[in-house]
């Protein structure tokens, strides 16, 4: 079991019969990705384009029971690391009027943009956290294989999952081992050995990656791999791609207009 | 022709070292359940390669009625199933279900046909409950039990284990057994484990530097001292054999 597994934080959440968590994968990444780029587009003048596209993944995360919390303690995971690198554009960027904090200038063009950032990160982050939350990986990696991926980064995605945490466990259980022998770097002189834990523990993925291809030979793999049953659209999936992202294209095109 | 492995003069060394296979004269029959012992480093796991083509050494070797070679490669894997000791190394599917689907897929089978044989699979390992669950989501015994499934999935005619009762705790360790002691296939099983050898195989092979030094039936090996303690073997302490040799005569006659 895998001690880097964290519950909550992956996996399905919310009401795993719901509407939502029954449509076909390719339905949500077409739709939830259609959210994010409708967005993406936008600019904040035509800031209810972003209000829209909130509106549509509350509701979508309110018809497959996610809770407000959960996508709150995902988001948390991703949105920081984006805002992050955004926080300093107000400071940096000029144009328009200008304020003095302490010995700080803010400018108005930069507050736009930071404005404009974190509106679509977080949309963007929202929905990829709403996918998460109402499809299982394997069924996000086979929707993306039938909207015609490239099979081999659909199998890279797939390893890298599925040995992502067997790594992780064998790295933790490393860093256990120097701990358990009272490891405890002070200094950059004493940080050798996180060094060495770095180079076996690639020496180590090296080793486990031919020990799986051998497995894989030992079955017949020749190169590719073998398909699997095909997924089939059905009426409720059309829908929900129509309803997510039909009303908020036309708005975006309206502002677009109207502007 | 009633062999399943006849393996003549075998020998392979790795890339600059030392011969890891050095003449390996062994037969096993169909039907037979043959326990691969020796200490480490003996050959067990090279020999285990070789049996599904994964390595080619010198001498002659013959699998399930095939001559090992380069243009029999596929057919090869698919007569012989090859269970390595780490179940992570062979659950690489997102879903148990999956993984245990691609042999056959690979076999260019039929879609219903395949999802019989994982049906069966599944079932033959008591995992049918477990299909939809990722790898990572599986204890140790469910995970070893899963692979299992992934070879047996092919129809092999030989079964190949290395380690199986490896890390497991004692109930999965019984539940292991029951479930291998079920299989009516030819088996091959590299193990350590000597209470396991003894429970499951009636057919014993001590490997010792590359060579064969002991063959025969699995409790005169097992009670053949002198030879075990050549070769780095022991019996745990305070356990019976006699007890495990009375169950193989019920069954036998049972």
């Amino acid at each position: 079991m895998g001690g880097a597994h964290r519950p909550g934080l992956v996996g399905v959440a919310g009401d795993p019969s719901s509407a939502v968590h029954a449509l076909d994968p390719r339905a949500k990444v077409v739709g939830l990705f259609a959210v994010t780029l409708i967005a993406v587009s936008a600019s904040l003048e035509g800031w209810p384009v972003f209000v829209a596209c909130a509106v549509m993944l509350a509701a979508v995360a309110a018809v497959a029971r996610v809770s407000p919390a959960t996508l709150w303690r995902r988001g948390l995971v991703i949105l920081p690391l984006i805002l992050l690198v955004a926080v300093f554009v107000p400071f940096l960027r000029e144009g328009g009027r200008t304020w003095e904090i302490g010995f700080l200038t803010v400018s108005e063009a930069g507050l736009t943009t930071f404005g404009e950032v974190s509106a679509k990160a977080a949309i963007g982050t929202l929905a990829a956290v709403l996918l998460a939350a109402t499809t299982s990986f394997p069924a996000v990696l086979r929707g993306l294989e039938r909207l015609r991926m490239p099979r081999v980064l659909v199998l890279i995605a797939s390893l890298m999952h599925r040995y992502l945490f067997v790594l992780a466990d064998e790295l933790l259980r490393m860093r256990a081992s120097a701990r358990a022998r009272c490891y405890r770097p002070r200094s950059a002189l004493r940080a050798g050995a996180l060094g060495r834990i770095t180079g076996a523990f690639l020496l180590r993925a090296h080793a486990r990656g031919e020990r799986v291809h051998r497995a894989m030979l030992a079955r017949g793999y020749t190169g590719t791999m073998p398909h699997d049953e095909p997924l089939r659209l059905a009426r409720a999936d059309v829908a929900f791609v129509a309803c997510v992202a039909g009303p908020l294209l036309a708005l975006r095109l309206w502002t677009a207009v109207a502007s | 022709m009633s062999a399943t492995i006849h393996a003549r003069g075998l020998r392979y060394r790795y890339p600059g070292g030392r011969y890891a296979l050095d003449g390996i004269d062994l037969t096993v029959n169909r039907g037979e359940r043959v326990a691969l012992l020796g200490p480490n480093g003996a050959g067990k796991t090279t020999f285990m390669l070789h049996l599904n083509g994964l390595l080619t050494g010198e001498g002659a070797l013959e699998v399930a009625g095939l001559e090992v070679g380069k243009g029999v490669l596929h057919e090869l894997r698919a007569r012989v199933g090859l269970v390595f000791q780490d179940p992570d190394d062979q659950l690489f599917m997102p879903t148990i279900e999956e993984d245990v689907a691609f042999g056959p897929l690979n076999l260019g089978l039929d879609r219903t046909e395949v999802g019989l044989r994982v049906r069966d699979a599944l079932a033959a390992v008591r995992m049918v409950n477990r299909a939809q669950r990722g790898p990572h989501e599986l204890s140790m015994g469910e995970r070893r039990r899963a692979a299992i499934a992934t070879v047996l999935a092919m129809h092999p005619e030989l079964l190949v284990l290395d380690e199986p009762s490896a890390s497991l705790d004692p109930r999965s360790r019984r539940e292991l057994v029951e479930i291998l002691a079920s299989f009516d296939q030819t088996m091959l099983v590299t193990t350590h484990d000597l209470p396991l050898a003894a429970q499951l195989c009636e057919r014993a092979v001590v490997l010792s530097g590359g060579r064969v030094v002991a063959d025969g039936p699995c409790d005169e090996v097992l009670a053949d001292e002198a030879t075990l303690a050549a070769n780095d073997l022991e019996l745990p302490l305070g356990f019976d054999l006699d007890r495990i040799v009375a169950y193989h005569r019920e069954r036998r006659y049972a």
